[in-house]
């Protein structure tokens, strides 16, 4: 592209938004100036978008709202909008920080004590009052290791709960909480990454079992401990070192638990030796086997067989196992279960030959599976966006491949989720963006619109 | 002596246990000497006065039509029973079927009506009925001043059906003249679910976005088995085919409406999937979001992951 055309381009999408902008501002219309607003961050959207209190107060609570929409709500709000501020996740850090200058009550402080977004303002809400403040912040993900350690030696049993969990906790933090508390801030320590090596070691030949199990699931536990919990008398804890993705399935091999239980937590596992998959394609426990044949280091032969087991369940593992061969996805696609077929149905990667012979099936969870699947033929699609089921409908509306004509189909359903779906589709033509701009349901418009902006700004 | 009259439901000529929570309901306000009659319109309504025959039924009314619903037909007979007996209380189960009749009966009399009622009692002589109100969050009593005749569609499952023997009388009674404007084209029965009964379960733990993969779908499959649990899931969830739709809860899915225990782990409880679920006396939320809308109908929430609760719940079924 030359810089003339570019330019010419740049004026051709500037001139498409603000007709958009225009006729959103003479409908109006709160939802959709929302969703364009999303997208543009145009200032004459704003009193569209906010026209009444109510409305304000609805955009507040949204979480699908802009930030810079709620740092401007953040301004001048009362104490019901500061709220609904303080509650709702999209709030950014500046607004957060706003609405903590206007000095709001222990409630709301307690809320942006929580907010994700409030990293910066934790050391100030650290030394809060109120001790749910100050609880709050030890909770709160974003809490540094400073944070925490002021607050870690308080005497509250919640405060030291969150401390032993934070993931920024570190050794000396971890320490001072495995002397001073309970056994439950015991075994989140044991279960910290950061937990120093002879806490470890103490935790391990723990009495108590949940100490114990939750030494096992440490993520850092050096291999050699791991391997001791493995054999440990209670299967609690064998179940929690087996789920540890500390150590890779190929040190599993001599495993042969006597607990079902703990057997189907290893048959989820990868890289685990050929030898163990074998047996345990053969275990007599149904479980055992469903999660056996979901495992991507089956070999295929094995695949087959446990695509003739008795179990249905099974074969649908089977049918949803990545590794699963092309003949074998044929060969399920007619089998007797509705949920196996489905399964097939669901595959991109399955062969021309089993996707038509699901084309004439009348299982609803068959019919959804083809019609959000890519390789369904164009006019399946579109008989499947007029089916009699409405949840049968919308598969297709989140299928990447459906054709003009079923989204044509999809923009007069009657129910109107299907239409939200669709709305939100990044591919949608402009002729039916424009439909639905017109929408009675408000979260259609608010779609279409966001579309629609989205479209005129990037237009080249 | 007032006159209580339930209008009692057949479906393909299989009486609804609904009617008898109906008379359970209306047994629950009768007075010594109030008279409670039920009636039942079907092609063959005698063969249904034995079921009708419970404790505290005095009267069973046998109209004979036919067993296809006609809304229009069973609306003219609550306006004829009412004109002829002046009943103080009629009702019927709360419904689809209900919905298309009752509110038009209601206008035709100038009665007093109340809808999805989940109690009744008598205060100071007047009838009060008892309804949610703002989306379940609150209990409304609603009294009905200046009326003689109130119709009621009572929730169901909420009421232990009536039983034990009666011995009423069985009168018949002429089907009125009805401007019949529907055609009935027959009984479509439920998909095949694949032996899955959402609306049949008493323990339903419920699955939603949260759970993130397929791959982490069996394991709330297991944990739900080993809890003596039926699986049910969000709309997400069902419209990735990581679930059958047979165990998707929700106005676009089932009605959980024989659950006494409901825990949704992972489900943000939007208006969709409430409507599903909301009515279940104790529902049980996990949720990493504290402000999830989950929370406000829940009995207990608990603020935390859904894998490390499953964890936890697997150690001890």
């Amino acid at each position: 592209m030359n810089e003339n055309t570019a330019e010419k381009h740049d004026m051709g999408s500037a001139t498409a938004l603000s007709a958009l902008i225009d006729r959103l501002v003479a409908t109006g219309d709160p939802y959709a100036a929302l969703g364009a607003y999303a997208r543009t961050q145009d200032a004459a959207l704003v009193d569209v978008a906010l026209p009444t209190r109510r409305q304000r107060l609805i955009v507040a609570a949204a979480p699908y709202a802009p930030a810079d929409l709620l740092d401007r709500l953040a301004r001048d709000a009362d104490a019901p909008l500061t709220l609904r501020l303080a509650k709702n996740p999209a709030t950014p850090a500046s607004a957060l920080a706003r609405l903590l200058e206007g000095d709001p009550p222990a409630r709301v402080r307690r809320y942006i004590a929580a907010h994700a977004n409030a990293g910066e303002l934790l050391p100030q809400l650290a030394r809060d009052t109120s001790i749910e403040v100050r609880r709050a912040v030890t909770g709160n993900a974003a809490a540094t290791s400073e944070v925490i350690a002021g607050l870690a030696t308080e005497k509250d049993e919640q405060i030291a709960r969150h401390a032993a969990a934070a993931p920024q906790a570190d050794e000396s933090i971890l320490s001072h909480l495995w002397n001073s508390g309970d056994v439950w801030v015991r075994a989140d320590v044991a279960a910290h990454p950061n937990c120093p090596t002879e806490i470890l070691a103490e935790a391990e030949a723990a009495e108590d079992p949940l100490i114990r199990r939750k030494c096992a699931a440490n993520p850092a536990l050096p291999d050699a401990m791991l391997l001791r919990l493995l054999g440990d008398a209670d299967e609690q804890v064998r179940g929690a070192a087996v789920r540890n993705s500390a150590i890779t399935g190929d040190r599993l091999d001599d495993a042969d638990d006597p607990s079902a239980k703990v057997r189907r937590l290893f048959a989820r596992r990868s890289r685990l030796p050929r030898a163990l998959i074998a047996r345990l394609a053969a275990d007599p426990d149904d479980w055992v086997r469903r999660w056996i044949a979901r495992n991507p280091d089956v070999p295929a032969a094995l695949l087959g067989e446990l695509a003739q087991d008795p179990d249905a369940a099974v074969r649908r593992s089977v049918s949803r196992n990545a590794a699963c061969p092309p003949h074998l996805l044929s060969a399920l696609a007619t089998d007797p279960e509705p949920w196996v077929r489905a399964g097939v149905a669901l595959r991109e990667d399955a062969p021309d030959a089993a996707i038509a012979v699901l084309l004439d099936d009348a299982d609803h969870d068959v019919l959804g599976a083809l019609g959000r699947n890519p390789c369904t033929p164009p006019d399946r699609l579109e008989a499947i966006a007029s089916h009699p089921d409405k949840d049968v409908r919308r598969a297709v509306a989140f299928n990447r491949a459906a054709p003009p004509d079923a989204l044509a189909v999809l923009a007069e359903d009657v129910y109107p989720l299907n239409r939200a779906i669709l709305a939100g589709r990044d591919d949608l033509a402009a002729q039916l963006a424009e439909r639905l701009l017109e929408d009675p349901e408000p979260q259609v418009r608010f779609a279409a619109a966001a579309n629609l902006a989205r479209a005129a700004a990037t237009s080249t | 002596m007032a006159n209580l009259i339930v209008i009692a439901e057949q479906r393909d000529g299989e009486l609804r246990e609904t009617s008898l929570e109906s008379i359970a309901a209306l047994k629950a306000i009768k007075q010594a000497d109030d008279q409670l009659a039920v009636a039942i319109v079907a092609a063959d309504p005698q063969a249904h006065a034995g079921a009708l025959s419970v404790d505290g039924v005095d009267e069973v009314i046998a109209i004979k039509a036919t067993d296809d619903f006609q809304p229009d037909l069973i609306e003219a007979v609550i306006v004829e029973l009412a004109k002829e007996r002046k009943p103080s209380v009629i009702a019927v189960a709360h419904g689809v079927d209900a919905w298309s009749f009752a509110p038009a009966a209601a206008v035709k009399l100038d009665c007093g009506l109340a809808t999805d009622v989940l109690g009744l009692k008598i205060e100071d002589g007047e009838l009060v009925a008892t309804r949610a109100g703002y989306a379940e969050k609150v209990l409304v009593d609603v009294d009905f001043p200046g009326k003689e005749t109130v119709l009621l569609t009572i929730r169901t499952n909420v009421f232990e059906p009536a039983e034990g023997s009666g011995s009423p009388k069985v009168t018949e009674m002429d089907p009125p003249e009805a401007d019949v404007a529907t055609t009935h084209e027959g009984w479509k029965p439920p998909a095949d679910a694949g032996g899955i009964d959402i609306g049949g379960a008493e323990f339903i733990l419920s699955i939603g976005r949260g759970v993130g993969d397929e791959s982490n779908v069996e394991q709330y499959l297991e944990l739900a088995e080993s809890m003596g649990a039926t699986l049910g899931c969000s709309r997400p969830i069902a419209d990735n085919g990581w679930l059958p739709k047979a165990r998707q809860v929700g106005q676009s899915g089932q009605l959980a409406a024989n659950c006494k225990l409901y825990i949704a782990m992972g489900v943000s409880g939007s208006v969709q999937h409430q409507w599903g679920m909301k009515h279940v006396d104790t529902i049980v939320a996990v949720n990493t979001d504290p402000e999830a809308s989950i929370f406000s109908i829940a009995r207990y929430g608990i603020v935390g992951d859904m894998f490390e609760i499953a964890e936890e719940l697997e150690n001890h079924f």
